[in-house]
């Protein structure tokens, strides 16, 4: 049963190829990318599927040497002698340096070269900015007008700004503008950053910094815009509707933007009340305001008290005095008082009003 | 029971209440007095300074400063050895004792304890997970319970790398105790109040930034904030101090023949991850302590509104703290990994029966590590640097893959040809090989940034991080922990219980590590408190709760097994492991000094196999008489 080292290494290698791709085989089974749906992604992928073939060659050659060693040269009983005394191969020490670096070096250079690619200008690029906030998105595209590639001019009004909601044509290279801003002047906001995991890329919206990242959406369809940098309680809610359309969808979307709601639904916008109270139930950090008004609220103490337009005004001047049970002090803003002139607070609570009356 | 109010821990925790309150009614008082708004108005300027206070008053009440203090009065305090006023030997370990070996288990049951509470922490937040909606946590609630469990985890793998060392060290190089035994009791005991003051922070209103504390999140975050950067600020005294203890201590303290290359391979270990602690600690130092100032005093480092663009005054920028903050905290990961890559080095050629392939290689391999480890920092940053700036870290995080493959080569080397067996400390370490693995493998592709757009700050990075931490730090502790058991307790622990405690958690962790990996494969974000449904991850994570509660019932039996074992444990031999090492030559228990005579090194440390072998050392004849 005493082989040579040579036989050993011939099985070895054996092992190590066909282990290499059966954990390769097991990967497209445990690690999937979500669809790839942009530019951007196609080539990323490309250095995804090279990263998968290395860690798994890498992952077989060590296991396979670890778990060969553990089978074949395991002690006897009673014996105890020693193993073979060799302290070392220089040359093998060099080879396993050398080799590795030349890979990294390897995946480096071409690494280096996929992100130039990807972050190459585009012709006629759209210019979208994007801004973060605690916890909600904003959209609005750049500049006065956009010439599609078909010759199509689609003029932007101030008005066209939207919230966790935005529309894009297919196949246009997007110029993203992140910001990140406060709720109030004296706010700082905090950091945010963007990522549709169908897109690949990602970039962070950092306080005081306007970033760029460009996506070429090429597949039409619903994707969901996900925060990936903690921003606090609402981070893992701050999501937003991202869509990619046809053209012609996307200048019907922009009309009806350019149209707006009740006053008190561009003020829900304006001074972020979206980022923590949804509109349809969905629970958020604060309270939904969906059959608010009208309805019953206990306190954390046990009393309660029916939410009319007094209450509704009291929480948004001093939220902290009357915080219902199951939701947290500090969070909302003090200072609405000084921020929204009274006739903006009324048109807020009509707004929430008529969030009970259309039931 | 008569000796509890004697104990230094008892009389340190009094100390830490009394000067907590101390410090929060002084700083009160003076703020009522010069008009401030009151304490039920803002805590945090009482609260910050009664934590502070709160230190010193458990370091001088537990008898930290003692000697220190009489060395100022211009007195000449000998040192103490031994239990104090005729207590029994088990007072020293819930007092301030100076000998390493005490203080190393002090560093080791502390680190298990505050492993516990981490492990705890991370349960509770496994099960909100393994539904999407919030089940039990608010939201709030979750950050806050995350945030710890990260940062309580760090401090417990600090305490863990600290026991280590100091029971390690000291005896592998032939010393009678560590260089500067005051320090170094020092270095253990300014841990506790820190660790406590992290604790402490999540039941003041907690705190919602993670343990990386990125401003303005920090600076907006509630009080539990400020606690938590204090302890974290405090408990860096604990690694530079210790740092500073472990460089001199092998520089000038190895037995007479121990060259550099002739020290057991974990001394080397050691060495790199003193010399990252004594020159990184400093500048996460710094980070926490401008965004304290930035809280307390309104100092704007990171925010730009603190500017005044009339004067031309520019504002503050988050990105700076990043920078800073990381100049640390990415060696760091160096510092909780490289011990136990020493401690698998170490134990391989024991249970191998062969030497260790590329000694000398493995040993540079460490401050290879060490030193490009320093100039990696900003691929935490890759999503938010200018396109250029982040090229080169880049390169130069892809190289760290180098060095660390020649210790996974130079292992497979060691075992190769070997006559191996396979008692539970040799399990963990192969173990931690495999577990090490996985988290290597799954580093290079968040190196290259294209890849990384995708992966950054997503569940991959957990599923990473994860993995190289346990199998460089929790694997190779828990291996650390039942090898030199017996020399530590003189028994031997219960090798069935073993076996099952390593079946039970390597399967329990590769399962919770690939599924964190997929998960953030298909798009899950980290430290979030709640999932997306529409992203098909509900299984997964479900698999990785499971998973974790696993882990959670493995380490349920290795600690019955280690306190069982301690009392009615087989009395364990010398050197029930056949090792060539120092420590093992020693009588158990060991002298209060380690060795009754001076030993002497005269043959390499891992020539096992080697014919008419010299022996690593030699104990030398009594002088004398």
């Amino acid at each position: 049963m005493h082989m040579s080292n040579r036989n050993h290494l011939i099985i070895v290698s054996a092992l190590i190829v066909v282990f290499t791709f059966v954990v390769r085989y097991v990967f497209t089974l445990i690690y999937q990318l979500p669809p790839q749906y942009s530019a951007e992604a196609e080539q990323i992928d490309i250095l995804f599927d090279a990263h998968f073939w290395v860690i798994a060659f890498l992952f077989a050659l060590v296991m396979v040497f670890m778990l060969y060693a553990v089978v074949v040269f395991q002690r006897k009983d009673g014996d105890d002698s020693d193993g073979e005394h060799f302290h070392g191969n220089t040359t093998l020490e060099i080879v396993w340096t050398v080799f590795p670096l030349v890979a990294v070096v390897v995946f480096g250079v071409w690494a280096h070269q996929i992100l130039n690619n990807i972050s190459e200008a585009a012709p006629n690029e759209l210019t979208l900015n994007v801004t973060g906030y605690q916890w909600y998105w904003e959209f609005q595209f750049g500049g006065d007008s956009y010439t599609t590639n078909e010759g199509m001019t689609v003029e932007f009004t101030p008005e066209m700004v939207s919230t966790n909601e935005v529309y894009v044509p297919v196949g246009h290279t997007l110029n993203l503008q992140l910001h990140s801003k406060g709720l109030s002047p004296d706010d700082s906001g905090v950091n945010h950053a963007f990522w549709v995991p169908e897109f690949r890329v990602k970039r962070d919206l950092i306080v005081g910094h306007t970033y760029d990242l460009k996506v070429t959406p090429t597949e039409i369809g619903h994707y969901r815009l996900r925060c990936a940098e903690l921003c606090g309680a609402g981070h893992a809610i701050m999501l937003a509707e991202f869509h990619v359309v046809s053209e012609e969808d996307w200048e019907i979307w922009l009309a009806e933007v350019a149209e707006g709601g009740l006053p008190g639904e561009k003020l829900y916008t304006q001074y972020g009340c979206v980022g923590c109270h949804s509109l349809d139930g969905t629970p958020m950090v604060g309270p939904t305001w969906q059959g608010l008004y009208g309805s019953e609220r206990v306190f954390a103490d046990g009393s309660t008290v029916v939410a009319d337009d007094e209450y509704l005004y009291t929480s948004i001047v001093n939220a902290n005095s009357q915080i219902v049970e199951g939701y947290s002090p500090n969070i909302m803003p003090q200072n609405f008082a000084e921020q929204m002139s009274e006739e903006e607070i009324q048109q807020i609570i009509e707004f929430i009003a008529s969030l009970s009356e259309s039931e | 029971m008569r000796h509890i109010p004697h104990l230094g821990i008892t009389r340190g925790l009094i100390g830490q209440i009394v000067a907590t309150i101390g410090g929060i009614v002084f700083v009160s008082i003076i703020r009522m007095l010069f008009g401030y708004p009151s304490f039920s108005e803002n805590i945090e300027p009482a609260v910050a300074f009664g934590a502070v206070a709160g230190v010193i008053g458990f370091l001088l009440a537990a008898g930290v400063l003692t000697d220190w203090i009489a060395w100022t009065r211009g007195e000449d305090p000998h040192i103490h050895h031994g239990a104090r006023d005729g207590r029994p030997e088990w007072t020293r370990y819930f007092s301030v004792d100076v000998n390493h070996k005490i203080i190393g288990i002090q560093y080791g049951v502390t680190a298990i304890l505050v492993f516990v509470i981490g492990g705890i922490l991370a349960l509770i937040f496994r099960f909100e997970l393994v539904y999407p909606g919030m089940q039990f946590l608010t939201m709030e609630q979750y950050n806050t319970v995350f945030s710890a469990h990260g940062i309580i985890m760090i401090a417990s793998i600090l305490l863990g790398v600290g026991a280590l060392i100091n029971y390690l060290v000291p005896l592998q190089i032939g010393a009678a105790d560590m260089a500067f035994p005051r320090l170094n009791a020092f270095s253990f005991w300014v841990a506790v109040p820190s660790a406590l003051l992290i604790v402490a922070g999540i039941f003041v209103q907690g705190w919602d930034s993670g343990w990386t504390a990125y401003p303005p999140l920090s600076v907006k975050g509630p009080v539990g904030t400020q606690l938590f950067l204090l302890g974290f600020w405090i408990n860096g005294f604990s690694s530079i101090a210790g740092a500073i203890n472990m460089i001199v201590t092998v520089a000038i303290m190895r037995a007479p023949g121990m060259s550099l290359f002739r020290m057991p391979i974990f001394v080397w270990a050691a060495l790199a991850t003193a010399i990252i602690q004594f020159t990184a600690t400093q500048t996460v130092g710094v980070a926490l302590t401008m965004v304290t100032a930035e809280r307390l005093f309104g100092m704007g480092f990171f925010n730009p509104l603190s500017g005044n663009p009339a004067l031309g005054i520019p504002g503050g920028d988050p990105i700076l703290f990043q920078h800073i903050f990381w100049f640390y905290s990415h060696p760091a990961v160096y510092v909780f990994v490289l011990p136990g890559l020493g401690i698998i080095s170490e134990l391989l050629p024991v249970f191998s029966r062969k030497p260790l392939f590329g000694y000398r290689w493995i040993a540079l391999s460490s401050l290879a590590i060490a030193i490009v480890g320093y100039f990696v920092w900003a691929h935490h940053m890759f999503t938010a640097l200018s396109p250029n700036v982040r090229l080169v870290f880049m390169y130069s995080t892809l190289f760290v893959a180098v060095p660390t493959g020649v210790k996974f080569f130079s292992w497979i080397g060691t075992l190769w040809q070997g006559k191996l067996e396979f008692p539970t400390p040799m399990l963990f370490v192969l173990g931690a090989i495999s577990v090490f693995l996985i988290g290597g493998l799954s580093g290079p592709i968040l190196g290259t940034i294209p890849t990384d757009l995708h992966l950054h700050d997503s569940y991959w990075v957990v599923g990473h991080f994860h993995a190289t931490m346990f199998g460089g730090y929790v694997f190779p502790y828990f291996a650390a922990i039942y090898y030199w058991y017996p020399k530590i307790t003189g028994r031997m622990y219960n090798e069935a219980l073993g076996k099952l405690h390593f079946w039970l958690m390597v399967p329990g962790f590769w399962l919770m590590s690939l599924g964190q990996m997929r998960a953030g494969l298909v798009g899950m974000r980290r430290r979030i408190a709640d999932y997306d449904p529409a992203l098909g991850v509900t299984v997964t994570q479900t698999i990785v709760t499971v998973a974790a509660l696993i882990i959670a019932w493995s380490m349920l039996i290795m600690f019955y097994n280690l306190i069982v074992s301690a009392w009615k444990g087989e009395v364990a031999s010398t050197n029930p492991w056949r090792s060539r090492s120092p420590e093992w030559q020693t009588p158990t228990p060991i002298p209060e000094f380690n060795y009754d005579q001076p030993i002497q090194v005269v043959g390499n440390p891992y020539d096992y196999g080697l014919e008419s072998d010299p022996g690593y050392i030699h104990v030398m004849p009594a002088s004398g008489d």
